[in-house]
């Protein structure tokens, strides 16, 4: 308990964290109020009041139906939400499945985790969203196990070398020769160590889902037409950005605020987080090594 | 204390420890282990047909240069390594695989202390996770206040104050402070054998002072508890040493009482050991 506010404290200190916590506070509770109230309903438009700009009936305007542009983002928010959070969990599983595999004491499961990795990673994301729409046509699920395969290689990937060295290390075969199995020194002693490492590449991997989301949409294999998210408010008003930018702006505002601010707090939270480089977790921390005599 | 000796004969053909006018079964015990390493380019023999027994109680030195296969040997006697020939037993059980009884009683009776003591005290835990963690893998039925009780025993035990360093960090700890905190997390679970693989050589002089006072005083609170203490640092294992076992190039080279080897070597590798570590000293 004392460790969990020691890091919400260690966040909130920082102008990027409090950036980022505001940011991404607002982003969830508009999703939640979402799913209860819109200023508009979705699915009204009104064939005479097209690209109209911002007023007290219509806070951001309206698009090309004369649907209201705010009550579309508001509901686009929880779709990009549930794609960040799913799509990251989908990377880190399968990172960290990849991560075991390279940290394993059998050369056969880590030779075959890098040539795994390194076959993989090679194959663009967006060509894995293209085959998968095949089957699955434009849907979430695309964009989520596209962005899930193609982040779980690179967390795999830029993870591997600590996560080897933490295998190897002394505290690792310490545990070992105490009974401890693979799996407990995977969980214990690798995991807490890439942690930081982990923590930095998740939030890319959510702010890169949000991008991915955009840009799948755009391109027809992402979230289907009819589902309210970002990417779809951009790819409906794009082709009129030099007539109505206003309704390209907007989309296009709150995924980067919101990609800046993942990157930020996965920044902020990696320091908060890890013993090493924040000292208010560490009791006599800025005390630093004692001298030999004074605790015999 | 136990003493042993062999003839010059064993002493090149692997040896064979027996304590004099006993019979007794060693706590651990290695035959004519061979170990290599192999790579794409080439193969080294860590360990050519070596023997040795360890009692209880007593405390085995095994020393030699770098690469002479100490420490391959070391983590054998703990099954933390196979051997390619030869054999490993514990209390007169084999240690072959990780189902093999020799194995899992090894795992709840010895403890193992390292070389680098930063690198072997997990940087993300605190220093009470660190000391409890053997207690936690092997002895679950123990309650947490015991379990906490054992722990502040263990710190104690090598000379440091449970409320002052229970919560601290690694980073937090001067060398010769994480290697007693290593220490304290290799007996937390009172071994019956301590392998300790040269556990001064990345710490200070003064600090070598106070570990190896540690260690005395181990032996003494648990006179039944074997050590093997591997060292390449003859002015180190004097002090401790009951018995010595020199190697060389992976074989034994020569082996016995520990008084005897120091003041009175028969090869010529132990004495420029010896050689060596009195020049160190002047």
């Amino acid at each position: 308990m004392r460790k969990t506010r020691i890091v919400a404290r260690s966040v909130w200190k920082t102008a990027e964290g409090r950036f980022s916590v505001v940011v991404l506070g607002i982003w969830i509770a508009v999703s939640l109020l979402s799913l209860v109230w819109t200023p508009c309903s979705l699915w009204s438009t009104d064939g005479y009041d097209t690209w109209a700009s911002p007023s007290t009936r219509h806070w951001l305007g309206t698009d090309g139906t004369g649907a209201d542009v705010f009550s579309w983002l508001m509901a686009g928010s929880r779709t990009d939400l549930v794609i960040a959070v799913l799509a990251t969990m989908f990377s880190a599983a399968l990172g960290f499945l990849l991560i075991g595999m390279t940290a394993s004491r059998s050369n056969v499961f880590s030779n075959m985790s890098v040539v795994l990795i390194d076959a993989l990673i090679s194959i663009p994301t967006i060509l894995i969203a293209l085959v998968l729409a095949v089957p699955l046509g434009a849907s979430v699920a695309v964009v989520v196990i596209a962005c899930g395969i193609g982040h779980g290689l690179n967390l795999a990937r830029v993870c591997r070398p600590q996560a080897l060295l933490a295998a190897r290390s002394g505290h690792a075969k310490s545990a070992l020769s105490a009974g401890a199995g693979g799996r407990y020194v995977l969980l214990h002693h690798v995991l807490p160590n890439i942690l930081p490492t982990l923590i930095v590449q998740l939030s890319l991997s959510a702010g890169t889902a949000v991008l991915a989301e955009s840009g799948l949409t755009y391109l027809g294999v992402g979230v289907p037409s009819g589902v309210p998210s970002w990417g779809h408010s951009l790819a409906t008003s794009v082709k009129f950005v030099d007539v109505f930018p206003i309704t390209v702006i907007w989309p296009g505002l709150l995924v980067t605020v919101v990609v800046v601010a993942l990157n930020m707090f996965g920044d902020c939270l990696r320091n908060a987080v890890d013993p090493v480089s924040n000292a208010m977790l560490r009791k006599n921390g800025a005390v630093g090594a004692s001298e030999e005599g004074k605790s015999r | 204390m136990r003493t042993s000796e062999t003839s010059d004969m064993d002493s090149f053909a692997g040896v064979r420890e027996q304590p004099i006018g006993s019979d007794a079964v060693p706590l651990s015990s290695v035959r004519h282990a061979v170990r290599r390493f192999r790579s794409a380019q080439r193969s080294v023999t860590a360990l050519n047909d070596v023997s040795i027994d360890v009692f209880e109680g007593e405390c085995v030195a095994l020393i030699g240069g770098s690469g002479s296969g100490k420490s391959t040997l070391g983590g054998i006697m703990l099954g933390l390594d196979h051997v390619e020939e030869g054999s490993v037993e514990y209390r007169s059980m084999p240690v072959c695989g990780i189902r093999s009884a020799g194995y899992q009683a090894l795992r709840k009776e010895s403890g193992l202390v390292l070389q680098n003591p930063f690198d072997s005290l997990n940087p993300r835990w605190m220093v009470e996770r660190i000391v409890r963690e053997p207690l936690d893998i092997q002895d679950r039925s123990l309650s947490r206040d015991e379990r906490t009780s054992r722990v502040c025993d263990a710190i104690r035990s090598v000379g440091l104050d449970p409320a002052e360093f229970v919560d601290r960090y690694p980073m937090d700890l001067s060398g010769g402070q994480a290697q007693r905190i290593a220490i304290a997390r290799a007996i937390v679970n009172i071994p019956t054998l301590l392998v300790a693989d040269e556990p001064m050589s990345a710490i200070d002089v003064n600090a070598r002072v106070t570990i190896l006072d540690t260690f005395a005083s181990i032996r003494r609170r648990h006179p039944s508890m074997a050590m093997l203490f591997i060292s390449h640092d003859l002015g180190v294992v004097q002090h401790i040493a009951d018995r010595i076992v020199v190697l060389h190039d992976g074989e034994v080279c020569e082996s016995g009482d520990a008084q005897r080897i120091l003041n009175h070597p028969g090869s010529s590798y132990t004495k420029a050991l010896i050689a060596a570590a009195s020049w160190q000293k002047s």
